[in-house]
């Protein structure tokens, strides 16, 4: 049997190595330990955050599940809208969820449609004034761009997903994601710890309970985002004065320029390169209520908006007023709540299966 | 698999447990060979070829170059040698680069060329293990060292895991004598491992990704927006970005190999502290800029054949060296710039006396620094137009945007305390002054270290900067 040596080659510093070492751990861990219970104890909890490696891990089931797949594209509305087990049941595919909160839809069905192995159904969720051929870059083109280079086809992401996800589900200061000094005053309770209304499941299926949010001021403050001007609000005391206010700055918007021919051909060009390998894509104008909506009317009249891209599109359109069960008072005027979602998806998949190609239901 | 990952966490773990409870010295050999190939093979499996197509090339093309007496068949198998490495390093790094070019060439001229888009992916280490085979093959041939008899320990010389994709570029006559002798890591050298992989993912997670890089992605996102004084914050910026990036990589690459009981060399000296451009080469990725004075500098000519030919030879290869790091122009004017301070000091060095006072050494320290930061813009510039826009900003007095006070703040703490510390340790290992601090003092270091990078790794990890090389 060898004799091992040491490596004499290695510069050490003088001794107390092992001793520091061991030290320094323990402490660290003690201190980790007690921020963790320190969050915990002050109401947070750990929670999976939904990011471009949990998108990426749900692409490539999109190019796997090949035409198995119910593919949902959009933004926050189809994200929070959708229950993926019904929408599975109702429509005997799995659902792909790749919608991506904030952010343009176009590189996303862009990267579908360039993709050969994508033969699914595509349930894009979109407003007409999404519907633009541009160069711009958008999050969701940081994501595809993820998704392609330094995701596709490599093992250690995949594998490191899973990890991430495993670790954000059990400590909270691993999903936490916030900065040093916020984490800390929350452990020391001297902030205090926002409710999540939105929480994420590994399939990055979203729920959002509006019950968790202080109302009204949760919907007024929605409202006055999706106005993007800043709106006086000195005085008012209730809800009937804050809508009465903000209707006077709905009077002052313009509405939005028009799309051109060039926006819907280059929209019916990603749809035809998906149709001519059987996929079906169906674009859906998700449900607003409220002041939402009527800000959404105001800067995109649905005659000169939505029934023209409904006119010269090359797939099935289907729009949320022209179907009473797709219609709801949301609780921010612009998303479902976890409790209107199941009966909103199997309303949605109905109607889904009337605009789909027989082979395809 | 990157060191500041779970993957590499697992991975590092269940190698070591193996490797210490294994029998003896040709099994835990044969794990580090075979947990080499998995942990390049996490990556994507496939590309596993190329380095095998090394490997094999090498180890048997150098046999028959020693084997052999013919002065040209030796320089024939030298350059079969030369061919394979450099040609599929040329083309996974630079034929996408060439056609790309030479399509702007042809546009320039009023001609129109579409240059295919070849789709090909950048083998992560390929530019680190092919100058690793590279230096064998010319060692041997050059009759520095022998051939390896053993075909195993040449193998994870080329694939040995802690530095395989982004160094140490270690020498064969430095890694392959250790594969000789059974060892392993004294308890203290194990734990100074540890601890070196500590501060190693210290420098990575929170000094480069959470303090530096925020700011250096803000401005050079957006050059035209920020003023001269943010534009010079994201300048330093980047200096320690780039710095505790991959002198974090380095140490952590370091301390994993001595968790072996394996010895890698030092890859950074206090490079900031350094007076003068040569003296920074000798301090900064010293590995790589010694690979290209002894491979290429000294092939062409070094500093024996007269002035002129020092000239050239620097310049062709500080050009080259900055083209090893990207396949982009920027990077070639990266080199060109080092290439001319070189040259400069080179010119000077003899005809200038510089005084040893310690405010004039400051003086030079400083210079040399603000010099190094500025040239590191065409290194971290996406292209020409970013570059340019970045200078432009140095000397803007108005600006759109502001990065917050805060965040300067921290910038240049960082920035100073590192300049300090170059200084002070210019002259000292990092050992040596590591053993003046008491027992308590190196404990709480390290639990701060460690808490730090824990609360700092919530978000994405960011790639090491160097991978990409």
């Amino acid at each position: 049997m060898h004799s091992f040596t040491f490596n004499s080659d290695i510069r050490i510093p003088s001794k107390g190595i092992r001793n520091s070492f061991l030290t320094g751990v323990l402490i660290a861990l003690i201190i980790t330990v007690a921020i963790e219970i320190g969050l915990r104890s002050h109401g947070m909890q750990p929670y999976i955050q939904d990011s471009k490696e949990i998108w990426a891990a749900q692409r490539t089931r999109a190019s796997a599940l090949g035409d198995k797949a119910v593919i949902l594209v959009g933004a926050s509305r189809i994200l929070l809208g959708i229950n993926l087990d019904i929408l599975e049941s109702e429509l005997n595919l799995t659902s792909v969820q790749l919608a991506i909160n904030g952010t343009s839809f176009i590189p996303v069905l862009e990267d579908l449609a360039a993709d050969p192995k994508v033969t699914g159904t595509i349930l894009v969720a979109t407003n007409s004034g999404a519907i633009k051929n541009t160069n711009q870059k958008y999050k969701s083109s940081e994501w595809v761009e993820f998704y392609r280079s330094e995701y596709r086809g490599l093992l250690s992401p995949t594998v490191e997903r899973l990890l991430k996800t495993e670790m954000a589900g059990r400590s909270a200061i691993y999903s936490s994601g916030l900065p040093i000094s916020i984490l800390l005053q929350r452990a020391l309770g001297r902030l205090p710890v926002t409710k999540r209304y939105v929480k994420t499941k590994v399939n990055r299926e979203h729920n959002a309970d509006y019950q968790l949010v202080p109302q009204p001021s949760f919907y007024i403050t929605r409202v006055i985002k999706q106005l993007g001007i800043k709106v006086d609000m000195q005085g008012v005391t209730n809800l009937s004065q804050a809508e009465s206010r903000i209707r006077t700055y709905i009077h002052f918007n313009k509405p939005y320029s028009l799309r051109s021919r060039e926006d819907y051909n280059y929209i019916n060009s990603l749809t035809k390169q998906l149709e001519e390998r059987g996929a079906q894509i169906v674009f859906i104008r998700f449900p607003t209520s409220g002041l939402v909506w009527e800000i959404d009317k105001s800067r995109l009249p649905r005659k000169f908006n939505w029934d023209q891209f409904n006119k010269f599109s090359k797939a099935p359109t289907i729009h949320f007023m022209d179907y009473p069960a797709l219609q709801y008072p949301l609780a921010d005027g612009s998303h479902l709540d976890v409790r209107q979602k199941s009966m909103f998806t199997t309303s949605l998949a109905n109607i889904v299966k009337t605009k789909l190609a027989p082979c395809n239901i | 698999m990157q060191f500041d990952s779970f993957l590499f966490l697992f991975f590092f773990t269940a190698i070591l447990l193996t490797y210490y409870s294994l029998p003896n010295w040709r099994a835990q050999k044969l794990l580090l060979l075979i947990g080499s190939y998995i942990f390049y093979a996490a990556w994507s499996p496939p590309l596993v070829f190329l380095i095998w197509i090394s490997t094999i090339a090498d180890f048997i093309l150098a046999r028959h170059i020693y084997l052999t007496q013919t002065i040209r068949i030796r320089k024939f198998l030298l350059g079969l040698s030369l061919g394979i490495n450099l040609g599929l390093l040329s083309y996974f790094k630079y034929a996408q680069f060439l056609l790309d070019s030479f399509q702007d060439i042809l546009k320039s001229l009023g001609l129109v060329y579409q240059a295919p888009d070849l789709g090909i992916i950048l083998p992560i280490g390929i530019s680190f293990y092919t100058f690793q085979t590279l230096s064998y093959t010319i060692d041997v041939y050059r009759g520095r060292t022998q051939p390896s008899n053993s075909f195993s320990d040449f193998a994870l010389y080329v694939t040995f895991f802690p530095q395989l994709v982004a160094g140490p570029i270690i020498r064969a006559t430095h890694f392959l004598p250790q594969c000789k002798v059974p060892k392993r890591a004294s308890s203290e050298v194990f734990f100074w491992g540890l601890s070196l992989f500590v501060y190693g993912i210290f420098a990575k997670i929170v000094l480069s990704d959470f303090i530096l890089a925020p700011v250096v992605d803000t401005v050079y996102a957006a050059p035209g927006s920020y003023g001269w004084f943010d534009t010079w914050a994201a300048i330093f910026a980047f200096s320690g970005q780039i710095y505790f990036d991959f002198a974090g990589y380095s140490l952590c690459a370091i301390g994993a190999a001595m968790c072996f009981g394996f010895h890698l060399p030092d890859n950074f000296r206090s490079p900031y502290g350094a007076i003068g451009f040569s003296d920074f080469w000798q301090r900064w990725h010293i590995s790589l800029s010694s690979w290209l004075r002894d491979y290429l500098y000294v092939s062409l000519g070094g500093n024996r054949k007269g002035t002129k030919r020092t000239l050239i030879s620097l310049s062709i290869t500080m050009l080259l060296g900055g083209l090893w790091h990207g396949a982009a122009w920027t990077f070639v004017i990266w080199g060109g710039i080092h290439a001319l301070l070189l040259m400069i000091e080179h010119l000077l060095q003899n005809s200038l006396k510089v005084p040893v006072h310690r405010p004039v050494q400051l003086l030079l320290t400083l210079s040399t620094f603000i010099i190094i930061s500025i040239s590191w813009v065409p290194f971290r510039a996406q292209n020409l137009d970013n570059l340019f826009a970045l200078l432009v900003a140095l000397f803007r007095g108005d600006a759109t945007k502001f990065i917050d006070p805060l965040s300067i703040v921290t910038v240049f703490g960082v920035i100073v305390s590192m300049l300090v510390w170059h200084m002070v340790t210019r002259k000292t290992t990092f050992e040596e002054t590591v053993s003046h601090f008491p027992l308590y003092i190196r404990a709480t270091v390290l639990a701060v270290f460690l808490v730090s990078s824990v609360l700092c790794s919530t978000g994405d990890n960011r790639a090491f900067i160097y991978f990409q090389f």
